[in-house]
């Protein structure tokens, strides 16, 4: 018995404590019972994938073994049903647990979902590299953020109800994360939406944005109803997936994209389907178009920003591109799409961010701006590069959110950078994490972000030299707004409000031990992913060389994208085919954006480093410019007056039809009935008749098409 | 003397229907004692209704294929499947009735029996092979479902819907009846799958010419006159004022129940009288019907105020989606419109349930159907609010609900349909799942509603009798059920269409 076979548990053990603090949480058990349990679920889910991916690498022997043609038996164990593996112990074909050949990677079948003829889904999980890796950064940095929470909701009513929802993500985002095929990756995925919009409107009787008549009740429909427009993609791609290939089985659509990738007039059936997947993909990683609804998740409670709307539920579309690393490789139009949408992406929400003045919304553009570098990695092919990112970003922003919050809980709810300043002093610890993850995220050597972020972009320089322009841009402004927010939020002059001053204080320690956590990742998380030269030119990195793509390399074995040797081994793959780039090329390419990253500081420091009476001028001098960027490239309005309206203007007509020109009828038999009481006037009226004319003119209308077809 | 030869009748075939019959007249019988203000009635429907269902699935287990009455019914799978949905549908009507009746001024022996009467004139519908049973099946439950929605007699509102359902009801029978008439009329048999044979002929040529129009004209009268009972557009005027008007129980049993058998004599039309001719017209004006029911009921929905009109434009939006699957006309589309019935039918009595609990009575007649009703139910009534999310998500179609399921393979069929190079049904997906994306904002609303907005003052408990709780619970429960465990119900479904099928084959030789 192996952890492997607990697998299904991981995900079932945060349910519970939903179920258990959702329904006894508010009446029957104190906080730290409530507390207690949420955390101590995300805990042991925790430790049952720590002890999973060891069994993971420990057994995966087996499985080569029986594929070498030894005889296992006596073991109990034997081939497959589909002969891709090993099946582990006492089995039926529609359950139990099936190791891989070749790939570490065990599967886990619950039961038989849905059987449609030929087709069937199973509720199946899957342990691989790359679910091992997202696994543990989902569990991990949630569980910091939930012991966070316990300091940061103290003050609250709905302490039961956050811990429950928080919970019921954590299931929803493992489900995701493990999925053996698209149909449970789709729970998973309507699941972290669902929670993401339970958590945005936490805060449901306040205004968010009172200029606008906001609820935060209201961002949280929007961030679902957007959301729910990248689905609509998601869903048909699954759907193209379904009839072309007869299965939802990652491991059978990808067998399948590489038979069909070889036949002649296929590309455009594979760019439909990827094209419609990375749909979903903008909508969960908020990627332009669709990137509205992030900025406005801001509402729900600073944690939750961290968790869902920074360190998790965001990533997933970039996880899901990986996951479809094969589709997408055979798809090269759709991956130059994927590679344009995120470096564009990351260039706007980036220069939004230089502009915003409350702190959760900068870092809320800071983290569209980020997943554009994942997506802009994915679209090159450098798949484990995004991934690594992921895991770095995770690190680093989670912490900012996490220290955002402590200065919010700090000030009694202060948000706004103009009314902060001089805060060292008073929250030191806060302050020293910040300052980490700011130098993480600008991308200073050897902070976590520098190593994923260098790594991405020497991958893109060699496939889209243009998009690595907009990226070495964006990795300045990234510097120069992250900087801007250390400068206005803890230096410069002091502009906080006299008795928010007053009561100032630094957080519990429930609060700062996870940011001290966070801050250690932030700085040696980036050591997963040291690039080949740097390592084998520094002396003891040698063994840290581009660990993690390595690990995760046999899951992108089969994702090269045609023609350009790119794919797994990423830039250094790459650079072996090109040949003539040498190591004084990549030391060039890292030095470069070392260069603007400082630059960037530099800059920040010069206009907000002692008082903004620089930054004011050079506004003024901008302009218009200035305010287009200020107030978001006004794509949110630009929504409203091209979609909503007409939309509703739409929905209204049909409505006014059916009012006006029917119920008006109606309305009038109403009160002439009341006023009479005479139940036959019914009879005298024009209102029955008007749908009885209806009926005959939809008659014959139908008569006539038939009759004319 | 020569003996009178007297058929030999299968009595058990029709076990169900009598059961219901005799049930419903020991219940109007009982009106006329004392025992009526008891809870007699209530339980004798009860005991009925499970009485009925017992005798069904004896039925099912004994054969596929078993005809009566000289082939006048068929007790086929599908005609069961239907006839369960519809006497499960009844049986939780029934459920929330009784707490509802206590309210309402209304009699509640005569409400039972009536209910019972309905169900029966559905069952016949199921089950009918022949178009005068068809019309006989129909005018049973429509006469007992026009008095049903007026039997609040004191309430206007109540009055007006019976008025308009029975004048607008008579007028779409109108057109079924001369549909039948023509079908008659070019095929000169009144048995839909001699009626089949029939078609065969006159469209290959070997009859007269002319009367290959007639039986055109015949088909489109009937499709108009089922569109009425499904709620599809352009024939769905009445459902929003009659849905309103009447008793919300009965609301939930018709909508579940007349739509149900509607859409099965549908399918027993299109995949046996007219299995192989006329196939292209019936698909595309079928595949119109669904565009224009998904459009304008998703639209008009989202503007709605009133939780019973939203819901009666919620039910034309879904008329649509199930009339996709029927235009489908393939196996996979007759089991997709099974199965999304049957989420339809939980999704639809938990609602309107939940519905007529949060409501209040008064002189005028029910109130409180308004959006700002809800506001705060998830303080007063969790339990209720959170059966309410979970319709309203079911319906939207969100995992692992039995609605996300359904539409899951209503779907999957259109778009093999249209991948197979019928453009329409690339056009009926795409714009079917896009509009179930909007819908998602008017069922949202209602979510939103009962969990993030204040009410306006104190928001008093719904009080919830035991059996109208269990009836939400079951309809709760039973969602997830299909959502998680489809296969059972499926696989039934499944075998349905080869049951359909099989029944032509039979007859055709």
């Amino acid at each position: 018995m192996s952890f492997l076979h607990l697998i299904w548990l991981i995900p079932i053990l945060p349910f519970a404590g939903f179920v258990i603090n959702g329904l006894l949480g508010k009446r029957f058990l104190p906080r730290p019972v409530v507390s207690g349990i949420a955390c101590l679920a995300v805990l042991a889910s925790l430790v049952l994938a720590v002890g999973a991916i060891r069994d993971l690498h420990d057994e995966q022997g087996l499985a080569d073994m029986l594929n070498n043609g030894t005889a296992l038996s006596a073991l109990g164990v034997r081939p497959s049903a589909d002969g891709f593996g090993a099946v582990l112990g006492p089995t039926d074909p529609d359950r139990g647990l099936v190791l891989e050949a070749s790939i570490p990677r065990a599967r886990q079948i619950q039961w038989l979902w849905l059987s449609v003829g030929s087709v069937s889904v199973k509720w199946a999980y899957s342990l691989d590299p790359l679910s091992a890796i997202m696994l543990l950064v989902v569990l991990g940095v949630g569980f910091l953020i939930h012991v966070y929470s316990i300091g940061y909701m103290a003050h609250d009513e709905g302490f039961a109800r956050f811990f429950a929802y928080l919970n019921l993500f954590m299931a929803m985002m493992l489900v995701l994360i493990m999925a053996d095929n698209f149909l449970v990756m789709f729970v998973g995925w309507e699941g972290v939406g669902l929670c993401s919009y339970l958590l945005i409107g936490f805060n449901y009787r306040e205004m968010f944005n009172p200029a606008r008549h906001q609820s935060c009740a209201d961002a949280g429909r929007k961030a679902f109803i957007v959301n729910r427009m990248g689905d609509f993609g998601f869903m048909l791609g699954m759907l193209l997936i379904l009839v072309t290939f007869g299965s939802l089985d990652f491991g059978q659509v990808f067998r399948g994209v590489h038979a069909l990738a070889e036949a002649p007039g296929s590309q455009s059936l594979l760019t439909a389907m990827a094209l419609l997947l990375f749909v979903g993909a903008i909508g969960k990683s908020a990627q332009i178009p669709l990137f509205v609804w992030l900025p406005d998740a801001m509402a729900g409670p600073t944690p939750v920003s961290a968790l869902i709307h920074a360190a998790t539920m965001v990533t997933a579309g970039v996880y899901m591109v990986c996951r479809c690393a094969a589709l997408f490789a055979a798809a090269p139009l759709a991956l130059t799409v994927v590679a344009v949408v995120g470096g564009m992406t990351a260039l706007l929400a980036a220069a939004i961010a230089c502009t915003q003045t409350d702190i959760k919304k900068v870092l809320a553009y800071s983290t569209v701006s980020q997943l554009g570098y994942m997506f802009l990695a994915a679209g090159v092919g450098a798949f484990s590069f995004a991934i690594f990112h992921v895991m770095t970003h995770a690190f680093f922003k989670a912490l900012l959110f996490l220290g955002a919050g402590s200065v919010i809980h700090a000030l009694a709810g202060e948000q706004d950078i103009r009314r902060m300043g001089r805060l060292t002093r008073a929250l030191p610890w806060t302050f020293g994490t910040f300052a980490v993850a700011a130098v993480a995220i600008a991308g200073i050597p050897p902070f976590a972000g520098f190593f994923s972020k260098d790594s991405i972009l020497a991958a893109v320089f060699f496939e889209q030299p243009i998009l690595w322009g907009a990226g070495a841009f964006t990795a300045g402004l990234t510097a120069f707004y992250i900087w801007r927010l250390v400068f206005l939020t803890f230096l410069s002059t002091d502009r906080v409000e006299k008795e928010r001053r007053g009561h100032l204080h630094e957080s519990p320690w429930s609060m700062l031990a996870p940011l001290v956590i966070l801050a250690f990742l932030a700085t040696v998380g980036g050591f997963l992913g040291v690039p080949a030269f740097l390592a084998e030119s520094v002396p003891g990195l040698h063994a840290a060389a581009e660990w993690l793509p390595g690990y995760l390399e046999p899951v992108f074995r089969d994702a090269r994208v045609a023609g350009t040797g790119m794919g797994a081994l990423g830039f250094h793959g790459q650079a072996a085919v090109h040949g003539g780039v040498t190591a004084a090329g990549e030391w060039g390419l890292m030095a470069l954006s070392v260069l603007l990253a400082v630059a960037g500081i530099a800059w920040a420091w010069l206009l907000h480093g002692r008082g903004g009476e620089l930054a004011a001028r050079m506004a003024a001098g901008l302009g218009s410019g200035y305010r287009l960027v200020r107030d978001r490239f006004r794509i949110d309005e630009l929504y409203d007056r091209i979609i909503l309206k007409p939309f509703y203007f739409m929905c209204r007509a049909a409505d006014a039809f059916d009012r006006f020109v029917i119920d008006l009828m109606v309305n009038t038999v109403a009160i002439a009935t009341e006023i009479t009481g005479h139940v036959l006037k019914l009879f005298q009226t024009g209102s029955v008749r008007a749908y009885a004319l209806s009926m005959f003119i939809g008659v014959v209308a139908l008569l006539a098409f038939l009759v004319m077809s | 003397m020569n003996e009178i030869l007297t058929p030999a009748i299968d009595w058990a075939m029709v076990g169900p229907i009598l059961t219901l019959t005799v049930t419903a007249c020991v219940v109007l019988l009982v009106a006329a004692t004392p025992a009526r203000r008891g809870p007699l009635p209530f339980i004798l429907t009860l005991a009925g209704l499970g009485a009925a269902t017992g005798s069904l699935l004896a039925l099912w287990e004994r054969s596929v294929h078993q005809s009566a009455f000289g082939n006048m019914l068929v007790m086929d799978r599908a005609a069961l499947y239907m006839g369960g949905i519809v006497l499960f549908s009844a049986l939780l009507s029934v459920l929330l009735s009784r707490q509802y009746l206590e309210r309402v001024p209304a009699p509640a022996a005569e409400y039972y029996a009536l209910l019972l009467l309905a169900a029966m004139g559905m069952l016949v519908m199921a089950s009918s092979n022949n178009l005068l049973v068809i019309f006989m099946g129909l005018e049973i439950f429509s006469v007992a479902l026009y008095v049903l929605s007026g039997i609040t007699r004191d309430w206007l509102r109540s009055l007006e819907a019976a008025l308009k359902y029975f004048l607008l009801g008579a007028f779409s029978t109108g057109f079924i009846l001369y549909g039948m008439a023509f079908i008659y009329g070019a095929t000169g048999s009144l048995d839909l799958l001699a009626c089949c044979r029939q078609a065969r002929d006159l469209l290959a040529g070997q009859g007269d010419s002319g009367m290959a129009l007639v039986l055109l004209l015949g088909l489109a009268l009937m499709i108009a006159g089922l569109a009425f009972k499904v709620a599809a557009v352009p024939f769905h005027w009445w459902v929003p004022d009659v849905y309103e008007g009447s008793p919300t129980p009965v609301t939930a049993f018709m909508a579940v129940g007349t739509k149900g058998v509607a859409f099965l004599v549908l399918l027993r039309l299109v995949t046996t009288t007219f299995g192989d001719v006329l196939v292209a017209q019936w698909t595309m004006v079928l595949a119109v019907l669904a565009l224009l029911s998904m459009f304008v009921g998703n639209l008009v929905a989202l503007v709605q105020r009133n939780i019973k009109r939203m819901l009666a434009f919620s039910s034309v939006a879904h008329a649509g989606y199930l009339l996709v699957a029927v235009a489908a006309g393939t196996d996979l589309g007759t089991s997709a419109m099974l199965f999304y019935f049957a989420a339809y039918m939980l999704t639809t009595l938990g609602a309107f349930g939940v519905a007529s609990l949060v409501a209040e009575t008064t002189e005028k007649g029910d109130q409180g159907y308004g959006m700002e009703r809800y506001a705060g139910l998830s303080r007063s009534n969790p339990g209720l609010a959170l059966a309410m999310s979970v319709f309203m998500l079911s319906l939207t179609g969100v995992p692992p609900l039995a609605g996300f399921v359904g539409k899951y393979f209503i779907f999957q069929a259109a778009l093999q349909r249209g991948l197979e190079g019928s453009r329409i049904f690339l056009v009926l997906s795409v714009v079917g799942i896009l509009l179930s994306v909007v819908s998602a904002a008017y069922y949202l609303r209602v979510i939103v509603t009962m969990y993030m907005v204040n009410p306006e003052g104190e928001r008093p408990r719904v009080v919830t009798a035991p059996d109208t709780g269990f009836a939400i619970a079951v309809a709760a429960l039973g969602l997830f059920y299909l959502g998680l465990y489809p296969t059972a119900v499926y696989d039934m479904t499944r075998s349905l269409h080869t049951t359909l099928q099989a029944l032509a084959a039979l007859w055709l030789g």
